[in-house]
């Protein structure tokens, strides 16, 4: 998919996802995913209803707890609270040794809390990062974004320990807190004799899929899933602060908003231990095709005569004289921090500006005129000084240039560049002088 | 029964028309530009345009600078020549142009199929800015004229549109020839930074609109409102070749040297121009009726539009007034501008004997020179357009003269005995049978035929009334239909006009 992506497109999705401060860094790639889904027990607790409760607050009372005694508490005839009594028996609040009743430990816990814990089976769906197997909470409440893989396509091996989902759900909450994992479940459940009959199957979905049949509930199944993400990790210094994962089309473009990410990680433990080959810095060859896929896109002529390299997260080009004044555009796009591209980084490739330097001294002066026009372009007393040609001619004196253009030489300089208004401004200064007569 | 009987054909038309030559044009051999120490003329004609080579010429040639100015720019080759040049450059190429439909249409416009449009003008200037070239205009700048390099210049008629440098391919098949163009490359150092400084003064000051240089957006903004002055820094004496003249606010000089050399004239002027508009209340016109009073000969050629009624009218006075002393011969496409006096003096020049556009008014160049070499440059093309000019403009004509000379014909024609029998009844078609005789035997009688519910009519129009009719047996007319209102559009397609001949209407008057 990465080659597919224009230049343009990398740079929409920099400045869509990389921090204005600079520490941030975007990978991109396909994450794959092991998508768990399992039978699991889920504790639902809810408050008692007014009339449950006014029973079991009748046992502090009745003595002995017989129907009789409790109906004295209670006023509601004999009929009524026993019947109300038998429903309690059935959620687990109340135990019968004929004549008398008991409360459970959760009637005693009902009685003191005013809510009860209600047990039910779920099938569940659950994100494991591949091939790190860490827990990823992925917000895809549409359950939309991944996509299926037929397992040929799928990573090799591709294999799911349960154990693994096991040991996240024994997990304490703080850590399912910190993870978004839902902290309502008790367990998996793998035996079919656990199943009760209550589980049905449901009926098909809007898709038409039918569900999973009564029998093969306890089943666990593990669908490989992928989906192409930018990874946006944010860093203070050399220290990772977290990690967000965004869908992205096949475009090149956010599917959502940056305010939604897909996933996210927090802390440089989490990230490393789901990422743990990020960070990888490309080979000199690596860098070297990756620059000749740039100047492919970019349509430059012989680009194999150019060297690049890959340092502090910028993809450098170093241009001879010529080159730079052939590549006038491309040159300008850098200069000016309008360029970006990717080089590879482990199974993801890191998103990057493109800077350019010159090889020699007049390349090296060519790149500091260009970058003096654009100083000039964003100069707010930038229609004083191109007024009049000695202002001009002092404001290029008083840029440190090596050797001083003409207002000529810069209109032209301008002009290759693709600064066309700036170009024609300087360039009036003579040739709108009126010829001697 | 009432019959009427029309003589037709000797009743004079009180009216001009282009009509066919007496002496059709006589194939020319092959012309060429006339040159000199310090020009060299340029034309169109199809087959060749010289004024295009030495445009794209010097494009090529610039090292410093292009001035550009041209009322339309639709051109490829000129388009990719700008764009080269200004790639050559690094830029340093300016372009005054036509930004706004309004402009285009009050400058004239497209006049036939062939010449493209507005939109396809502006997709050119798209084009250049997309490209980085800045493109300015200057809503009452009708000028074409570039200067490279403050060394050379031109100075045309024609326009950088296709049919003013050859012959173009209809849309609908068929070709549309070449308009006659005429123009002068300059050399003259001193003229032609006159001219390159007209040309500063409109960038710097004077322009109304501009489309910015830019890649991604195309929208004309407006820097002025109005006719802003021009102010050029000028030689103080013109060069002894010759000079170069305008008109600007406030400043026709083209039209003070147009006038006098036409003052001046005591031999004879000849003179070109595509349209004539506003001469018969223009000193101008007068001052070509009192030449022609005192004997001087005119020839004056133009683009011969019998459609026009406002450009014929004037031919018409003009014709009456300079009589027999001259002669205005029409073309097809003429769209020159020139005038020679006595073999005297000579200029080209981009604007129309028009007095509301380009002699009194908006802004125009031209170039005037007592030297031979360019006199007779000039007066060559001239003789070239005369000779191949299809028409001359007749004053009162008679129906005949019409009939026989009149441009392409096409589809019916009649002549002879028409014997016309009436088919409804009654009182009123008498009267208006009666009438429309009247009428034809001092108007003209157009012939159409047409078809109408899958049959033929034939409709023989006065200005005022139609008569409709089916061809009977023994080649009589029956008419079904009289009509003494007719639609204004059957007036202005018609295929013929009648023949000279005797015409019988024959009406009864029995009520049914």
């Amino acid at each position: 998919m990465m080659m597919s992506l224009s230049p343009d497109a990398v740079r929409g999705l920099w400045a869509s996802l990389a921090d204005d401060a600079g520490d941030s860094a975007v990978f991109l790639g396909d994450c794959f995913f092991h998508t768990v889904e399992a039978l699991v027990a889920v504790e639902q607790v809810e408050v008692i209803d007014p009339m449950p409760l006014f029973v079991l607050r009748a046992f502090e009372f009745a003595q002995p707890t017989d129907v009789e005694q409790l109906d004295k508490v209670l006023h509601l005839g004999r009929q009524v609270t026993r019947q109300l009594l038998s429903g309690m028996i059935v959620n687990g609040l109340v135990t019968e040794s004929p004549p008398t009743y008991r409360l459970t430990d959760e009637g005693r816990s009902t009685l003191q809390t005013g809510r009860v814990i209600r047990r039910i089976l779920l099938r569940r769906l659950f994100h494991f990062l591949h091939p790190s197997l860490n827990y990823v909470a992925v917000l895809d409440p549409k359950g939309n974004l991944l996509s299926d893989l037929s397992p040929s396509n799928a990573p090799s091996p591709w294999e799911f320990d349960p154990a693994i989902l096991r040991e996240v759900i024994a997990r304490p909450a703080e850590w399912k807190n910190q993870h978004r994992f839902p902290q309502d479940i008790a367990e998996i459940v793998t035996e079919p004799s656990a199943v009760p009959k209550e589980i049905r199957p449901a009926a098909p979905d809007t898709a038409g899929r039918a569900q999973t049949s009564v029998e093969l509930q306890h089943l666990i199944v593990d669908k490989s899933q992928v989906i192409t993400c930018a990874l946006v990790v944010r860093r203070n210094g050399s220290e990772t602060i977290d990690l967000a994962g965004y869908a992205i089309s096949v475009h090149g473009n956010l599917v959502r908003s940056k305010a939604q990410p897909l996933f996210l990680l927090n802390g440089p433990d989490d990230v490393h231990q789901a990422f743990p080959t990020l960070w990888s810095p490309p080979t000199p060859e690596q860098v070297t095709e990756s620059w000749l896929a740039l100047a492919a896109r970019k349509m430059l002529l012989e680009p194999e005569r150019v060297r690049a390299r890959f340092e502090e997260g910028r993809l450098v080009i170093l241009l001879t004289a010529d080159l730079l004044d052939r590549w006038c555009a491309f040159v300008a796009l850098a200069v000016r921090d309008h360029l970006h591209w990717y080089v590879p980084d482990g199974p993801f490739h890191r998103l990057c500006p493109v800077a350019v330097e010159g090889v020699d001294t007049p390349a090296a002066e060519q790149l500091q005129t260009l970058r003096a026009i654009l100083r000039l372009e964003q100069e707010p007393k930038r229609a004083d000084i191109v007024r009049r040609g000695e202002m001009l001619r002092d404001w290029i004196g008083a840029q440190g240039l090596p050797s001083c253009p003409s207002l000529r030489g810069l209109a032209n300089r301008a002009f290759r560049f693709g600064r066309y208004r700036l170009a024609y401004e300087i360039g009036e200064l003579e040739d709108m002088t009126d010829a001697t007569v | 029964m009432p019959q009427f009987k029309v003589d037709y054909g000797q009743a004079v038309i009180p009216d001009g028309f282009f009509l066919k030559r007496q002496a059709p044009p006589q194939p020319t051999g092959p012309y060429a530009d006339g040159d000199g120490s310090f020009f060299r003329h340029l034309s169109t004609f199809p087959g060749r345009s010289t004024i295009k080579e030495a445009v794209l010429d010097l494009l090529a040639q610039a090292k410093q600078h292009v001035f550009f100015c041209n009322f339309l720019l639709q051109d490829e080759e000129v388009l990719q020549a700008l764009l080269m040049a200004a790639r050559r450059l690094s830029g340093h190429v300016y372009i005054l142009t036509t930004l706004k439909a309004d402009d285009f249409a009050q400058g004239g416009g497209a006049d036939d199929e062939a010449e493209e449009n507005f939109e396809t003008h502006m997709q050119c200037v798209k084009q250049l800015t997309q490209q980085g070239l800045l493109v300015k205009a200057r809503s009452d700048c009708h000028a074409k004229f570039m200067t490279v390099d403050d060394v050379q210049a031109i100075v045309t008629s024609a326009n950088a549109v296709p049919t003013c440098y050859g012959n173009v391919r209809k849309p609908k098949g068929g070709t549309r020839e070449a308009n006659p163009e005429n123009g002068v490359l300059l050399y003259v150092p001193g003229e032609v930074r006159r001219l390159a400084n007209f040309f500063r003064a409109i960038w710097r000051d004077a322009c109304n609109y501009y489309v910015a240089p830019d890649p991604t957006v195309f929208e004309v903004q407006q820097v002025k409102s109005g006719t802003p002055l021009v102010r050029p820094v000028e030689p103080s004496r013109p060069a002894d070749e010759g000079e170069v003249l305008w008109t600007a606010p406030g400043d026709v000089r083209l039209l003070r040297r147009f006038l006098g050399m036409v003052q001046r004239a005591e031999k004879d002027v000849s003179l070109s121009t595509w349209v004539i508009k506003g001469m018969d209340s223009h000193e101008l016109g007068d001052a070509i009726r009192k030449a022609a009073m005192r004997g001087v000969q005119f020839r004056i050629l133009v683009r011969g539009m019998n459609w026009r009624d406002d450009h014929r009218r004037q031919c018409y006075q003009l014709a009456r007034a300079i009589g027999v002393n001259g002669i205005i011969l029409g073309d097809y496409w003429n769209h020159s501008k020139a005038v020679v006096m006595d073999s005297e003096e000579a200029m080209v020049l981009t604007a129309n004997m028009d007095s509301q556009h380009g002699l009194d008014h908006g802004v125009e160049v031209g170039f005037h020179s007592r030297q031979t070499s360019f006199i007779t440059a000039v007066n060559a093309f001239l003789d070239r357009l005369a000779t191949d000019a299809a028409f001359e403009f007749v004053a009162d004509p008679t129906q005949t003269a019409m009939a026989e000379r009149y441009g392409r014909q096409r589809g019916q024609r009649l002549e002879g005995i028409v014997r016309i029998r009436f088919q409804p009844k009654g009182g009123h078609i008498t009267r208006l049978a009666r009438k429309w005789c009247d009428a034809a035997r001092r108007e003209l009688v157009r012939v159409v035929k047409r078809q109408v519910e899958g049959r033929d009519e034939l409709l023989l129009l006065t200005n005022r009334m139609a008569i409709h009719a089916r061809h009977g047996d023994a080649g009589v007319l029956i008419s079904h239909y009289i009509n003494d209102s007719p639609p204004s559009k059957d007036l202005d397609r018609f295929d013929s006009y009648l023949g000279k001949g005797t015409i019988f209407c024959d009406v009864d008057t029995e009520t049914r």
